[in-house]
């Protein structure tokens, strides 16, 4: 997979964008941070959401991380494997372990978040 | 992604002696209680599988230890707290809650009695100073408190395996040792009391020992316990461990207005003793009975119940969650306070877990208990 086509938030999600349609998950960063994740809130199957909002919750033994759209759009498809395999994102972050596909309302917004090497240094600089 | 975790600034924190070794394991590092302590080595699950199966290494050292000795000690103790200091074998441990004269829980700590006139309290990390402001305020100048908090670190080691680790590094054998004695040892060519107490539900035990000779023993407990699976564990893990074992945590589970009626804690209470701080008012609430008790539940819908989440009954908001986790196994966990009526085990109620309603019962504490 072309890593570099990703895009990422500061909030640490990241974005692929495919035609109209964008998939999301969080990053290697993030699911360092959150550690074991044992839960998963996915969203539902035809929510409209704004560039920002929350729209799930990963959940570790510890405590429950809000992730937030990386674009505007509609949720068309939500990774039900997750249910059954949590770990999923802590074992494959950037591939099994996508959380949703989202039909995109304005592509422009991607060009507002960061590419690879952006992230890597953002995420770096904000380590706690 | 966003949680709502505080961060404090770490130049306010305090290390334990050990910090280097946490951070030469890998440790994730973060705040507690106003110490800089291990969350998790590798895995908060994989270390609470550890100590129930095998053996588990913590530094505790955020524990303050209190020493308070001199003629009327023992006397005077028994009036501060609920449980039966006074009658305490010499060597023996007990759990008491320490009381104000509303009842209210100000700490709740191990006491060991080292001696006719001579024990050792081990005090919640953020409570130390609140303790020992109190029993200076209430006991008399004849009693002695020596603040042992810079001077000795604590170590838990818990599992089914820690006695066979003990007995492994020292020329005592601690089979012998039933749980709730202390008794001093050497161990590793150190010297140390080793307490059969710890908070995890588990076997084993607690070591004390000066600062200087801490990482000596945690050193000379990985390198023996090597075989047996030991594992250093962090603080994530003694929380989901005491919570599984039904142990409440002071300052989460317990605030500053909770008796221990409230708390479940009757068993701490020595009613046969006569007078104590907080008695008349416990009674007093017997009397007109409780309007909330600390209740254990088990999710049966999807989600992970935690600290100030609500709990409903029906379509009435009935209490709030303490504390909960998830388990290995995917059980949602989870102890909160109800109205006495609806603590029974069985009863149904409801979590609100980010906007949503989400199925739980009652069950009866504790949610693991060891085989003996």
């Amino acid at each position: 997979m072309d890593l570099n086509g990703l895009k990422y938030t500061k909030t640490h999600e990241w974005l692929r964008v495919e035609g109209q349609l964008g998939i999301v998950g969080i990053t290697q960063h993030a699911q360092e941070e959150i550690s074991d994740v044992v839960f998963v809130e996915l969203p539902k199957v035809g929510k409209m959401v704004s560039q920002g909002e929350e729209t799930a919750v990963v959940e570790s033994v510890k405590a429950a991380f809000s992730i937030y759209a990386p674009i505007s759009g509609t949720i068309t498809t939500v990774n039900e494997s997750l249910s059954k395999d949590p770990g999923l994102i802590n074992r494959s972050p950037l591939e099994q372990g996508w959380i949703y596909k989202i039909e995109l309302r304005d592509p422009a917004e991607a060009k507002a978040l960061m590419d690879a090497p952006a992230y890597e240094a953002w995420a770096k600089g904000n380590k706690h | 992604m966003s949680s709502s975790h505080s961060v404090l600034p770490s130049e306010s924190l305090k290390r334990t002696v050990l910090y280097s070794r946490h951070v030469q394991l890998g440790a994730r590092i973060g705040p507690f209680a106003g110490w800089e302590l291990p969350l998790y080595y590798s895995s908060i699950l994989q270390e609470h599988q550890a100590v129930r199966t095998a053996v588990g290494l913590f530094d505790v050292s955020h524990l303050g230890h209190l020493e308070l000795h001199g003629p009327g000690t023992a006397s005077q103790l028994q009036l501060l707290f609920t449980q039966d200091l006074a009658g305490m074998q010499i060597g023996s441990a007990v759990y008491s809650p320490m009381l104000n004269p509303q009842g209210w829980i100000i700490d709740e700590m191990i006491i060991y009695r080292l001696g006719q006139e001579r024990f050792r309290l081990v005090v919640n990390a953020a409570n130390g100073g609140k303790v020992i402001h109190w029993l200076k305020a209430h006991l008399s100048k004849n009693v002695r408190i020596d603040d042992l908090r810079e001077k000795y670190g604590t170590l838990a080691v818990q599992g089914p395996r820690a006695v066979e680790l003990f007995s492994k590094i020292s020329s005592m054998d601690f089979a012998g040792v039933p749980r709730y004695r202390i008794v001093s040892a050497i161990m590793a060519e150190r010297s140390v009391w080793v307490a059969r107490t710890g908070y995890t539900g588990e076997d084993g035990g607690e070591l004390f020992a000066s600062s200087a000779d801490l990482p000596y023993l945690w050193d000379a407990l990985l390198e023996a316990g090597k075989p047996m699976g030991i594992q250093p564990v962090g603080l994530g893990a003694r929380d989901t461990l005491r919570l599984e074992a039904g142990l409440p945590l002071g300052g989460i589970d317990l605030d500053e207005q909770t008796t221990p009626l409230e708390a479940g804690l009757d068993w701490t209470i020595f009613w046969r003793k006569g007078p104590f701080m907080g008695r008349e008012a416990l009674e007093k609430q017997q009397r007109n009975g409780l309007h909330r008790r600390l209740a254990g539940f088990q999710m049966d819908g999807a989600g992970i119940p935690r600290l100030g989440y609500p709990i409903y009954s029906g379509e009435d908001k009935v209490g709030l969650v303490t504390s909960g986790t998830m388990l290995a196994d995917g059980r949602g966990i989870g102890m909160g306070y109800l109205p006495p009526l609806l603590g029974k085990p069985g009863t149904p109620v409801k979590i609100g877990i980010h906007q949503r309603a989400v199925d739980a019962h009652v069950v009866q504490l504790p949610f693991y208990r060891r085989k003996k």
